[in-house]
């Protein structure tokens, strides 16, 4: 049966839910204005960030750990929204390369490799459960497992090995990771679901109860 | 036609189909999750029928152009019943890419209007998406632009367009692949009258062939109708009701007279000859018999007004009185946003004086507003007790809403809403931003209400507006053009001379005598990259990976002396490739230079090792100085060639470059370049939302607008995200509407890798290779 004859004779249902092996074009096109939002975001809030880093001297170069976690933050958000396989790690990527190309990186391209690290971070937690589950606890690992394993690698590319500083490095960056890179994520998909904007995608079919459309319209 | 839709992969499944009908519905309805929709439909539109759709705002308009574009359920969750065919093919199951081999769409904002940052790309889109041979592009993207009215702007960026250009500009993307059946979903509601019969010459010039479809949905039937009234309106109108059910459908002037009553009652709006036939008067009260006391609430006196050295306004004169509803009128971008500005105090006049207190305004986008999670928080937010928000409340409709997100409500609830929480203020002036803008007869009639209640207890209103009855419904007028104000004076004066009235917006110039909006300077996309030097001629994929080499060969040195002479070089590179001056590039590279003295400072003082100045309070040592330098320099390095790279490759040619020779899908790529439009665009949104969010704060000691603190910035970090979510589902559909999918697709421009991008990458190559053996 095509699919024309089938949607002739039985009602069209809602987005399927059933795992699709490729994204479809809207669910790509959210992960890349994600990724470019918070490119700006980052951008504006920064420039109060720079001022404060300039203020603070050598103490800047520890301070990036501080805030380290809001870098994470497109990942388990766009988890969230779309539950799907491989997205945390392809919205870090894809938000890498908006800001190499786009807004130009210090890091250089190699920022691509350390945000396909902070994905797999991020988006590990959530696949062990399945896409499934995403409270709290998920997501404050998703957090510190982003911020974690990137560590390594960055710690190699700045030469933190043989600092004296490398346990209290290590540390900052994972608390930061569960609080501005899990927790956070977290409470602005809360708020953005609140709002009805992620209605169309597979959060809001997953909020509904049931089917979610009524059979007939009610208005 | 037919040869194009020969490359479509669902289609004639159906042989019944009858020869020259483009729509078939059979039972058609759409419900969506909320238990609105529309339908039950069965009827059919003929190849060349133009169809005007009427309705009352949720009636489900918007719906049905969406399901017959296939965007319902692929795009939007709802249950489709019934059967459906456009051109052939089946929308339900198809979804947008299918149905976008038939279908071209324009919908309301003009900033959707354009999803690639330069024209030409995005006009280019649906006709590589079908294959067609990049010989014959070229030609067909400047036909369609030129029969769009803007054959001069292909190679614009869309980021200097004024809406009634990038309305062109969707218009030629949207017909340039000849569809079957155009859509219109409100094409014209955010243009002044001359952008309304430019949209509607070109659609117009579409619709001679014969062979378009066309269904339109348009709230502002006499501006499309033109000076032809009625008879300048599609020849077939199907009307629905409140509910989106049919309520008939045929020739425009018999579904006008036998349902016109109906209709209007409904909350429609009807052509005004009709509505005068019908009687019963304008869809708010006419103006009170205003009394003008003698002080004015509110004063401009002889002020110049615009952002700094640029004035937009001269000499502006204007009283604001109690008691008064004062419209202000004027084209697209002719001053009435920095008039606003001006009277709200956001901004400082740049000569002259504004006297009085700082007046309330309400913007047009009200999302752009909102401060609180539920519409009772945005109530209270004003600072108004308890008992006053409920009854404002109540007033507004809104009881049943208190709990909801501003941003789940309708556009009318929403304007609503935000005048609202502008009159709980208590601030004696009101200024609102075109607040009819979108909304249906009653909706305005609504919001036309809340502003005389307020004018009749004692404030002064300001509105702007577009529309020849908001003007009607108001005391007096103000008319901006030429960077003057006129006025104020009584509407029917206005009214009463059409000469104003064009200079006004609210009436077409006819277009030999039109003055295209000048260009604003910025992003002349062809002309920069000439003079961005040699680099930016070179291949971007093939700079991208020349950095990613650099970048790793400097991870791999820990000396400092070939990462010097690697900066050295990089540095004349920079200069000569990229034609940047030494200042320039000093200045480019601040926040590098910041950044890596604080790598150096921090290896300095916490590194192990030898001590050559033990006495010191603090420890130094030698191999932190060497490690530190030398980490310091690498950051240095790698920041200096992302900014070469950065500056050479501009953004369609690097995304153009990857898909040809890095294998990145065509889906990502323009997902990527359409994301680049969105962030050039941010500047302005995050702008005007910070704006609206500053008026809102209560005023300082001094009567002055307060500044935003981190927690409200905060507030408009999450404004920016959800408008920008919502522009998301826009572009998605934009993109496959426009037929971008993973199947096969030419490339009109393609970016080429020659033999000087072989001797770059050998070039830098060699020098590398030197600086890594001299060392």
């Amino acid at each position: 049966m095509t699919p024309a004859q089938r949607s002739a004779q039985t009602p069209a249902q809602t987005v399927p839910t059933a795992r699709r092996s490729r994204l479809t074009l809207r669910e790509i096109v959210l992960v890349v204005v994600l990724g470019v939002v918070f490119g700006f975001l980052y951008w504006v809030f920064v420039q109060a960030w720079n001022g404060l880093a300039i203020a603070m001297g050598p103490a800047g170069d520890l301070a990036q750990h501080v805030l380290f976690g809001s870098w994470l933050l497109v990942g388990p958000i766009a988890l969230a929204i779309l539950r799907r396989p491989g997205v945390g790690i392809l919205a870090e990527m894809l938000a890498a390369i908006i800001e190499v190309v786009f807004l130009g990186s210090p890091v250089g391209p190699l920022l691509v490799l350390a945000a396909a690290l902070q994905g797999i971070g991020s988006e590990l937690p959530f696949a062990l459960t399945r896409y499934r589950r995403f409270g709290w606890g998920v997501f404050a690992a998703s957090g510190a497992l982003g911020a974690g394993l990137v560590f390594f690698w960055t710690a190699y590319r700045m030469g933190w090995y043989g600092q004296d500083l490398l346990a209290l490095r290590l540390g900052v960056q994972v608390l930061s990771g569960i609080v501005l890179g899990g927790l956070a994520a977290k409470v602005i998909v809360r708020a953005l679901a609140r709002t009805g904007v992620l209605e169309n995608f597979a959060i809001g079919a997953a909020t509904d109860s049931g089917d979610g459309i009524p059979e007939r319209r009610v208005h | 036609m037919s040869t194009e839709t020969g490359t479509v992969p669902l289609r004639g499944h159906d042989g019944e189909r009858s020869p020259g009908l483009v729509i078939e519905a059979t039972d058609l309805e759409v419900v969506l999750p909320s238990g609105d929709g529309v339908g039950p439909w069965t009827g059919s539109i003929r190849a060349g029928e133009q169809v005007l759709l009427l309705g009352p705002s949720g009636s489900g308009k918007s719906t049905l152009l969406r399901a017959l574009a296939g965007a319902i359920p692929a795009h939007q969750r709802g249950r489709v019943t019934g059967r459906l065919r456009v051109g052939g093919i089946d929308p339900i199951a198809g979804g947008v890419l299918a149905t976008s081999a038939v279908v071209g769409f324009l919908g309301q904002d003009p900033v959707d209007g354009v999803c690639l940052p330069e024209v030409a790309d995005d006009v280019a889109l649906p006709l590589e998406s079908r294959c067609t041979p990049p010989v014959q592009i070229g030609g067909r993207v400047h036909r369609a632009l030129v029969e769009a009215g803007i054959g001069a702007l292909g190679d614009r960026a869309a980021a200097t367009l004024s809406g009634g250009q990038l309305q062109r500009a969707g218009l030629a993307a949207a017909l340039v692949a000849r569809p079957r059946l155009l859509l219109l979903d409100e094409p014209t509601a955010m243009l002044d009258a001359e952008g309304v019969a430019r949209v509607r010459a070109g659609v117009e010039q579409a619709a001679r062939t014969g062979e378009v479809a066309i269904l339109l949905v348009e709230h502002r039937l006499d501006d499309w109708a033109g000076e032809r009234g009625t008879a300048g309106l599609p020849p077939r109108t199907i009307a629905l009701d409140a509910a989106g059910r049919v309520l008939a459908d045929g020739p425009t002037g018999a579904v006008l007279d036998r349902h016109g009553a109906a209709l209007r009652e409904a909350g429609c709006w009807l052509p005004r000859e009709l509505e005068e036939r019908l009687g019963g008067g304008a869809a708010a009260a006419g103006p009170a018999a205003a009394t003008v006391d003698a002080a004015p609430l509110l004063r401009v006196r002889r002020a110049d007004l615009g952002p700094a050295g640029r004035a937009v306004l001269t000499g502006v004169d204007l009283p604001v009185h109690a008691g008064q509803l004062l419209a202000v009128v004027g084209r697209n971008g002719a001053g009435k946003s920095t008039l606003l500005g001006a009277l709200s105090r956001l901004d400082e006049p740049l000569a002259g004086v504004v006297e009085g207190a700082a007046a309330g305004l309400a913007f047009q986008r009200p999302e752009a507003q909102f401060v609180a999670d539920t519409v009772l928080g945005e109530l209270s937010a004003s600072g108004a007790d308890a008992v006053q928000v409920t009854a404002m409340l109540a007033r507004l409709g809104l009881l049943e809403k208190r709990d909801a997100s501003p941003f789940t409500l309708s556009g009318g609830q929403q304007r609503r809403l935000s005048l609202g929480a502008t009159l709980l203020t208590q601030r004696p002036v009101l200024l609102a931003d075109e607040p009819g803008y979108g909304l249906d007869r009653a909706a305005q009639g609504t919001v036309l209400g809340l502003l005389r209640e307020a004018a009749d207890a004692g404030r002064g209103v300001v509105m702007t507006t577009h529309d020849l009855r908001m003007v009607e419904a108001a005391d007096a007028v103000a008319v901006i053009a030429d960077g003057r104000l006129l006025g104020p004076m009584p509407p029917q004066e206005l009214l009463q001379d059409p000469a104003l009235l064009r200079r006004a917006g609210l009436l077409d110039v006819p277009e030999k005598a039109a003055t295209e909006h000048p260009p604003e300077p910025s992003g002349a996309p062809l002309t920069e990259l000439r003079s961005r030097g040699p680099l930016s001629r070179r291949n971007p994929t093939v700079l991208l990976a020349l950095l990613t080499a650099l970048s790793i060969v400097c991870i791999a040195l820990t000396d400092p002396l070939p990462l010097m002479l690697l900066y050295v070089l990089l540095s004349a590179g920079a200069m000569a490739g990229c034609r940047l001056g030494p200042l320039r590039l000093l200045r480019a590279q601040l926040p590098f230079a910041v950044f890596a003295s604080g790598v150096l400072m921090v290896n300095v003082l916490s590194r192990p090792g030898h001590e050559p100045w033990p006495d010191l309070p603090i420890r130094i040592t030698e191999e932190g100085m060497v490690l530190g330098a030398a980490l310091a320099l690498r950051a240095l390095v790698i920041g200096l060639g992302a900014l070469i790279v950065a500056r050479a490759a501009d953004p369609r040619r690097t995304m153009v470059s990857l898909l040809q020779h890095a294998r990145l899908p065509a889906r990502y790529a323009y997902a990527l370049l359409a994301g680049r439009r969105l962030l050039d665009d941010l500047p302005r949104r995050w702008e005007t939302i910070t704006r609206a969010h500053r008026v809102r704060l209560p005023l300082t000691a001094e009567g002055a607008v307060a500044r935003l603190r981190a927690r409200q910035l905060l507030r408009c970090a999450f404004s920016l995200l959800v408008d920008s979510v919502r522009s998301a589902d826009r572009i998605s559909f934009a993109l496959e509407s426009r037929g971008l999918g993973d199947g096969e697709r030419t490339l009109w421009r393609p970016v080429r890798l020659t033999r000087a991008d072989a001797l770059l990458t050998l070039g830098v190559a060699l020098v590398v290779a030197a600086v890594l053996m001299l060392s």
